[in-house]
């Protein structure tokens, strides 16, 4: 057995920021607007996260699954009288009321199958096909625009962030990293290898200004994600910094015992919620100027399977959180869960494109113009009308 | 996958080859498949497996040439001439070059390494011959950055303490450094430039991972003895030096790991 220790030894856990020569974060005229996209692999269970207690058939079709009514106890906290928020995303429930945050219901991607590889890939690379490029449209988006700098939080550059423009990157860890005599004995041996030198010096400053960051997320407790939480909010909050960021949260594929006190499920949610509030403390004020997309690869089958979990769906949920976000409602054309209403009798129908999310964000958070949208970020997407409204 | 047999493994993207062709040679394999190893009965071998009720019948004509029903052995057929195509030839030169002497082949190599390819009717010895006496081959500084994999590979090979690391080391040393073995991203297989595995994260991980190792290892070693041995020649004079006068055994170790002749091939 290899302990969680010995893996972090090998693997050194921290990492550093990507870059050009003397990259950094140099760009004053980026503009105040910023933009999250916190990805849920694994496929998140939309009707426990954003249980649809409204719907006649909800209770019935859940099962032991199904979420409480709200005032019942661990009943869902209400949305608007037809949807409710999870028991265990509180935190998140306050920002609802206080119309900062956003619940978007039936939706998913172009992809209509049910593997996570491809419907993740899909959902990242933009192009509406699973492979259809190697690049991702976050980093299309900002190829637009080269004063905004990205950052990619987690354990390596997700594919919605790779491609021609630089982007940063951070991972906790509790690893010390190479010390700085080490690094001075590098830097002087990399001289006559331009690669590695341009490497290691745009890594050093990204590194030099991440400084004390892992220990402050750590602190805050709750695992990496919420360390990677605070570790995006300080990133973005800075005058100089980031201005688009992705955090991703993996473990949401719960075919077994999802719920209950000590389930993958209510850990994720929990997870979740903190993350989302620990986002919003560590971004202060810049809290303002941000969106927040918290998006999944599909949902879940609407019916528990014969492990208290459930299986690969199709219509999902995704959440918009942020002060840049007209929040305090819930978007969903809500195609139902009678017997008829499922999809291949099983899934929630998907009734709103995930793209139609996405192009809005870019539109309202990064000013990027329709023309390029189409060209460049979501190519053969033109069917998918942003969705108005959403963002400030 | 008959796009990928022509694309990657045979002809090349500019090889000569039209999308009709790839739709014939798709229905030329229809029927060629794979028995997971689940469906054999009585504990047989899993792998290739030709299913004749669902290969699609009659002839097919590609890149020109007209192929008779034949089951299996029409698309065997059609191997065949793929592999003795000269799009073929300098394809794989092509690969071979870049994957052992430089990023940006130089054109010298790739033609005597196709033309061995041709005209020993692809006879892989001889191939590789060609390219083993290229001079190109052996030029300093070399030129290839290695793979994560060649990476830790040629690491822990060179480091004797490092016999009988478990394999779950490695593969988290691999998942890490960014090649988690057998999930490349897309059926083209691993990048095989410098530029995709020489961004800041991935260098700094590899100096991180190299002061982990020597920090597990060094203490038993010597890696003034070891760099020299293992590098003879091809290690510079600045980095022995700075092996040589390292603060410890360990930073010594660390050192040379992440120096640039030992990234380097």
């Amino acid at each position: 057995m290899t302990t969680r220790r010995e893996t972090l030894q090998w693997m050194g856990g921290a990492a550093a920021l990507a870059g050009l020569p003397g990259l950094a974060f140099a760009a004053p005229a980026a503009g105040e607007r910023r933009l999250v996209f916190m990805f849920l692999r694994g496929g998140m269970d939309a009707l426990s996260a954003v249980p649809a207690y409204g719907d006649p058939n909800y209770e019935a079709r859940r099962g032991a699954l199904a979420v409480g009514r709200p005032g019942a106890p661990g009943g869902a906290l209400d949305l608007d009288g037809r949807f409710g928020l999870s028991p265990y995303l509180a935190e998140m429930h306050k920002l609802y009321g206080a119309r900062e945050l956003a619940v978007l219901h039936a939706i998913a991607s172009p992809y209509w199958e049910r593997s996570h590889f491809d419907a993740q890939n899909l959902i990242e690379n933009g192009t509406g096909r699973p492979f259809g490029r190697d690049t991702g449209w976050l980093n299309a988006a900002l190829e637009t625009n080269p004063k905004i700098a990205g950052l990619a939080l987690g354990q390596s550059i997700p594919l919605v962030l790779r491609g021609p423009a630089q982007v940063g990157f951070w991972s906790p860890s509790r690893l010390a990293g190479p010390d700085p005599d080490m690094l001075e004995k590098l830097a002087a041996l990399y001289k006559g290898d331009a690669l590695l030198e341009r490497s290691l010096k745009a890594a050093r400053e990204s590194q030099a200004m991440m400084e004390g960051q892992p220990a402050r997320g750590m602190e805050a407790g709750g695992g990496p994600v919420v360390a990677i939480a605070a570790a995006a909010g300080e990133a973005l909050a800075k005058r100089d910094g980031p201005r688009v960021a992705s955090i991703d949260f993996g473990g949401w594929d719960t075919h077994i015992n999802q719920l209950g006190e000590y389930g993958p499920l209510t850990r994720n949610l929990r997870l979740l919620d903190r993350a989302v509030a620990t986002l919003k403390t560590s971004l202060g004020a810049a809290w303002q100027h941000t969106a927040v997309l918290i998006v999944t690869e599909f949902g879940r089958t609407v019916a528990p399977n014969g492990s208290s979990g459930t299986d690969h769906g199709t219509g999902g949920a995704a959440f918009v959180a942020g002060g840049a976000v007209r929040g305090g409602r819930v978007i969903a054309d809500w195609p139902g869960l009678g017997e008829r209403d499922l999809h291949e009798g099983r899934d929630l129908r998907p009734t709103l494109d995930l793209r139609a999310l996405f192009k809005a964000a870019l539109i309202a958070q990064l000013r990027i113009d329709d023309a390029k949208l189409e060209a460049q970020v979501f190519p053969g997407s033109r069917g998918v009308r942003p969705l108005e409204g959403l963002f400030t | 996958m008959a796009r990928e047999i022509l694309e990657l493994h045979t002809l090349g993207v500019n090889g000569g080859y039209t999308k009709a062709d790839v739709t014939e040679f798709a229905r030329v394999i229809t029927g060629w498949t794979v028995r997971p190893i689940m469906d054999v009965p009585g504990g047989g071998v899993p792998g290739f497996f030709f299913d004749p009720e669902r290969h699609e019948a009659g002839a097919k004509t590609l890149l020109g040439k007209t192929y008779a029903e034949d089951g299996r052995a029409q698309g065997e057929a059609v191997l065949r001439d793929l592999a003795a195509h000269p799009s073929t030839a300098r394809h794989i030169a092509t690969k071979l070059a870049r994957h052992f002497i430089a990023d940006e082949p130089p054109a010298a190599a790739i033609d005597r390494i196709e033309r061995a390819f041709r005209s020993s009717d692809g006879h892989l010895p001889t191939v590789y011959r060609a390219l083993l006496e290229s001079p190109e081959a052996w030029e300093r500084p070399l030129a290839k950055l290695k793979t994560p994999i060649e990476y830790v590979v040629s690491a822990l090979r060179a480091l004797p303490a490092a016999r009988g690391a478990k394999p779950e080391g490695l593969f988290y040393a691999l998942r890490g450094l960014g090649q988690r073995p057998f999930f490349a991203s897309s059926p083209q297989g691993w990048a095989d430039a410098a530029e995709a595995w020489a961004g800041a994260d991935a260098v700094w991980k590899r100096i991180e991972w190299s002061g982990i190792l020597a920090s597990r290892l060094g203490s038993n070693v010597d890696p003034v003895r070891l760099a020299r041995e293992s590098y003879g020649e091809a290690l510079g004079e600045r980095t022995r030096l700075a092996v040589e006068r390292a603060e410890s055994r360990q930073q010594a170790l660390a050192l040379w790991l992440a120096s640039p002749e030992f990234q380097r091939r």
